[in-house]
C-alpha cells in the first residue's frame, strides 16, 4: 500500500511536471505581452521591465528560472498585479474552495439520499417527483439558474447580497447556483446504481436470510450503488472548479478562476502557471482519494495492481 | 442461426422462423418501447423540431422574421418582445404606397440621398419621441428614447437647446445625428442602395423593409433576438452532436481497451486519462483559444477530445465489472481474440450506460460551449449560439431591465437539455430491460 501510495505520489510530480512545461511553452508561444497595455510603455521603462521579469532572455532560459524558482518554492512575480503570485493565490483560493466545497457538500448530501429514496420508492409519486427535479436541475445551466437566484433572492427578497464578498453566507447562493448540477446528477447516477444492485443475487441472499430492509440497504446496496457516483466524483471536482469560474464572475467573487481567465487574456505568465499548479495538485489529491474510495467501496477493484 | 435454418425441414417453417428473429431482436424492441415512453418521445419531438428549424432557418430566415442575425438598427435596441420593428412613424417611411419618394427627396434630382433621408428621419424620430407632440423634446420625453439614454438627457437639452425655450425643435435636434437613432440614414441608404450609388432610387426605395415584428424583442444593438435565436441553434446544436460524437468514439474504445486489458496497459492508458484530467479543462481551452484563434472547429475537437475521458473511465468501470463473468470466459475459452472478447460481448453488454452518458453528454457539452461563451471563448459575435445570448442577458443591468434577453436563451437552453435527457432516460429504458421502470 504504501509503496502503491509512493508510486502515485511519483507519477503525480511527474504528470504536474508535464502540464506545467506544456502550460508554460502554450503560454509562450501566444501572441503578445503582459508589458502590452493600452497606452506603449517608453522603450527605457519597457526594456528595464524586460530584464526585470527576464523575459528579453530565450525562452527555454526562462523556463529553466522558473523551474528553478518552484523548486525553492517561489511562483514568480505577477506581472500585471504587481505582486508575488503565491501571495495572490493565498488571497482568492479561500473563496473558490468555500463555494467549490460547499457545493459539493450540497450535492452529495443532498443528492444522495434523495436518490436512496427515488430508487427505493421507485414508480411512486415521490420517485417521480424528485426524478423530475432532478431533470430539471442537470438541464439548467448554471449562469442562468445565478441570476435568477440574485433577482429572486438578493433583489426581490434582499435576503442575500447580489454580488461581492462580505462573509461566509455571501458563498450561499453562488454555492448553490453551482451545487445544483451536480445534485440532481449525484440524486440520478444513486437511483440508477440503486436500481441495478437491487436487482442482484446478494441483495436477494440478504433478504432470504432475513436482514430487514433497512439492513439491506445501509449494509449491502448502498455500496455497490454509489459506485457509480464515487466514479463520477472525479470529473465533478474538475467540472465543479472550472464551473467555480463562471460563478464566481456571475457573483463578482474575487476567487481563483477570476484571476485565473484575467491572467490568461493579459498573459500574466506566472499567475497563469502558478493557478494551474494549484488546480492541478487539487484535482490529482482529490482523483487519489477517490480512487482509494473506490477500492474500499468495490473488493473486486484491486487498488494498488 | 444460418445452421439452424438450413436444418428447418420445410420453406415455410423457414420464413416463420426468420419473422420470429427478427421480431425479437434488441433494436426492434427497444424502438418499440421508446414509442411507448410519452416523456422520451415528446422530447425526441422538440429537438427534432429544434434541429430542423436549425438547419432549415438560415435560408429562410429572410422571408420569416425579415431580419439576418447581424442587422442591426441602433435606434432599435432592448425593444420588448412584440414590439414593431420599425418606431411608430417609419411605416409611413419605409411603405411606399402611403410615404412617397417625391416627399422624400427634397431637392428633387430624383435621388435620395444621405441628407434628404437623415432630414426626413431627423424629422420623423422627433415626432416619435415628443410624445406630447408640442414640436419640443424636454428632458423626460428624452429619457424615455428608444435608445434608452442613461445619458443626462437635462444636460443635453441644455446644451442644444439654441433658442432657449427648454426643449428641442427639429433643427435643434440635428447636432445629435450620431448619437441619436437618425445617425442610421446613412446605413439604410448603404444596404438598400442595389446599384452603389450612394442613392435610393425610387424603385429602390420599393424593395426597402415594411415593419416586422420583433417576437422576441432586440439586443443591445437593435438586433432580432428571434433570429439570433434560431442562428445561434445551430451552433449549439451541431457543438452538443458533433463533440458528443468525438467523444462516444474515442471513449468507448480507450476504456473498453483499458480495462479488459487491465495490468500494464491499463495502467498507462488511464494514466494518460490522468494526465489530461490533471490539467484543469478550462484551461486548457482557454489556452487552445488564446493560442490558435477562437474558431468553431476548434471548439468541437477541444470540448469533444475531453470530453470522451469520462466516457472513458465509465466504459472501463463496466468492463473491469463485466470481464470476469462466465460468458467473456465462455467466449476466451472457445478461442475468441481480445479484440472481438470488447467489441462483441463487453460492449454491447455495457451499452446501456454508455448511452446514458453519452445522451448526457450531449447537454453537458452544450453547457460546457456556454460556459466558453460566458467566458468570451466561444464563439465570436456577429456568430451566435444559446450560450453567448445567455451572456449577454445575464449581466444584472441588462437582466433587471430586459429580462427577455435571458429568459429566451436560458429558457431554449432549457427547454432543448431537458428534451434530451428525457429522450436519453427513454433510450435507457428500451435498451436495457434490466433499468425499465415497469
Amino acid at each position: 500500500m504504501i509503496r502503491y501510495v509512493l508510486g502515485r505520489f511519483a507519477q503525480s510530480l511527474a504528470v504536474l511536471f508535464v502540464i506545467l512545461t506544456a502550460s508554460f511553452f502554450i503560454m509562450k508561444a501566444a501572441p503578445g505581452s503582459p508589458l502590452s497595455e493600452d497606452r506603449a510603455l517608453d522603450p527605457e521603462v519597457e526594456a528595464q521591465l524586460m530584464e526585470q521579469y527576464r523575459l528579453d532572455q530565450p525562452v527555454v532560459a526562462q523556463y529553466g528560472y522558473y523551474i528553478g524558482g518552484l523548486l525553492q518554492g517561489d511562483l514568480g512575480p505577477s506581472i500585471k498585479q504587481k505582486a508575488p503570485v503565491s501571495e495572490i493565490i493565498g488571497g482568492a483560493i479561500g473563496y473558490s474552495l468555500a463555494i467549490g466545497g460547499l457545493a459539493m457538500v450540497f450535492a452529495l448530501l443532498l443528492g444522495i439520499p434523495l436518490g436512496l429514496i427515488s430508487g427505493l420508492k421507485q414508480n411512486t409519486a415521490a420517485d417521480y417527483g424528485l426524478m423530475t427535479f432532478a431533470m430539471i436541475g442537470v438541464s439548467i445551466p448554471n449562469f442562468v439558474l445565478g441570476p435568477l437566484l440574485i433577482l429572486v433572492f438578493a433583489t426581490g427578497l434582499g435576503w442575500f447580497k447580489s454580488g461581492g464578498w462580505t462573509g461566509p453566507q455571501d458563498a450561499i447562493l453562488p454555492a448553490i447556483s453551482l451545487g445544483m448540477f451536480y445534485t440532481a446528477y449525484v440524486a440520478r447516477l444513486t437511483r440508477g446504481g440503486m436500481l441495478e444492485v437491487v436487482r442482484q443475487d446478494f441483495i436477494r441472499t440478504a433478504r432470504a436470510k432475513g436482514l430487514t430492509e433497512q439492513l439491506v440497504v445501509v449494509r449491502h446496496a448502498l455500496r455497490g450503488a454509489l459506485l457509480p457516483v464515487v466514479s463520477y466524483l472525479g470529473p465533478a471536482f474538475a467540472s465543479v472548479l472550472t464551473g467555480s469560474i463562471v460563478i464566481e464572475k456571475v457573483f463578482n467573487v474575487p476567487g481563483l478562476g477570476t484571476f485565473f481567465v484575467d491572467a490568461a487574456f493579459n498573459r500574466d505568465y506566472f499567475l497563469v502557471l502558478g493557478v494551474i499548479i494549484v488546480y492541478s495538485l487539487l484535482l490529482i489529491v482529490l482523483n487519489f482519494l477517490v480512487d482509494l474510495l473506490y477500492g474500499v467501496l468495490d473488493p473486486r477493484v484491486k487498488v494498488g495492481e | 442461426m444460418t445452421d439452424a435454418k438450413r436444418q428447418s425441414p420445410a420453406e415455410g417453417a423457414e420464413k416463420v422462423t426468420d419473422e420470429i428473429i427478427e421480431g425479437t431482436s434488441l433494436w426492434a424492441d427497444a424502438l418499440r418501447r421508446l414509442k411507448k415512453n410519452r416523456a422520451a418521445l415528446i422530447g425526441g419531438i422538440i429537438v427534432l423540431i429544434m434541429a430542423s428549424l436549425a438547419v432549415l432557418f438560415t435560408p429562410i430566415s429572410r422571408y420569416v422574421t425579415r431580419y439576418s442575425h447581424t442587422e442591426n438598427h441602433v435606434c432599435l435596441r432592448y425593444m420588448p418582445p412584440g414590439a414593431r420593428g420599425v418606431p411608430r412613424e417609419h411605416p409611413r417611411l419605409f411603405a411606399p404606397d402611403t410615404h412617397s419618394f417625391a416627399d422624400t427627396d427634397a431637392n428633387g434630382d430624383d435621388r435620395v440621398d444621405s441628407a434628404e433621408l437623415s432630414a426626413l428621419l431627423r424629422g420623423i424620430e422627433h415626432a416619435w419621441i415628443d410624445r406630447d407632440d408640442d414640436g419640443l423634446i424636454d428632458a423626460r420625453e428624452l429619457e424615455k428614447a428608444p435608445r434608452s439614454l442613461l445619458i443626462e438627457a437635462q444636460l443635453v437639452i441644455d446644451r442644444y437647446d439654441a433658442n432657449g425655450d427648454g426643449g428641442l425643435d427639429v433643427d435643434e435636434a440635428e447636432p445629435l445625428v450620431d448619437i441619436f437613432p437618425i445617425g442610421e440614414a446613412g446605413m439604410f441608404i448603404r444596404r438598400y442602395d442595389d446599384s452603389g450609388d450612394g442613392t435610393l432610387q425610387a424603385a429602390e426605395w420599393v424593395g426597402a423593409p415594411r415593419p416586422q415584428v420583433f417576437w422576441m424583442g432586440t439586443d443591445g444593438l437593435g438586433r432580432d433576438v428571434a433570429t439570433r435565436m434560431v442562428f445561434g441553434a445551430r451552433v449549439s446544436l451541431a457543438v452538443g452532436l458533433l463533440a458528443t460524437m468525438v467523444s462516444f468514439l474515442i471513449g468507448v474504445t480507450w476504456g473498453a481497451v483499458a480495462g479488459y486489458f487491465g495490468g500494464r496497459v491499463d495502467a498507462v492508458m488511464m494514466r494518460i486519462v490522468d494526465i489530461i484530467y490533471g490539467l484543469p479543462f478550462m484551461f486548457l481551452v482557454i489556452l487552445l483559444m488564446v493560442v490558435f484563434g477562437r474558431n468553431i472547429y476548434l471548439l468541437f475537437i477541444a470540448i469533444g477530445a475531453v470530453a470522451w475521458l469520462t466516457m472513458a473511465r465509465i466504459v472501463r468501470g463496466q468492463v473491469i465489472s463485466l470481464k470476469n463473468q462466465e460468458f467473456v470466459q465462455a467466449a476466451r475459452a472457445i478461442g475468441t481474440p481480445p479484440m472481438e472478447i470488447v467489441f462483441r460481448h463487453l460492449i454491447p453488454n455495457a451499452l446501456g450506460p454508455i448511452i446514458v452518458y453519452a445522451t448526457l453528454t450531449v447537454p453537458a457539452v452544450m453547457l460546457q460551449e456556454a460556459f466558453l461563451s460566458f467566458l468570451g471563448l466561444g464563439v465570436q459575435a456577429p456568430d451566435t449560439s444559446w450560450g453567448a445570448l445567455a451572456n449577454e442577458g445575464a449581466s444584472p443591468g441588462v437582466m433587471l431591465n430586459y429580462p427577455w434577453m435571458i429568459l429566451f436563451p436560458g429558457g431554449a437552453l432549457a427547454v432543448t437539455l431537458l428534451s434530451l435527457n428525457f429522450l436519453g432516460d427513454g433510450l435507457r429504458d428500451a435498451l436495457d430491460p434490466r433499468m425499465r421502470k415497469d
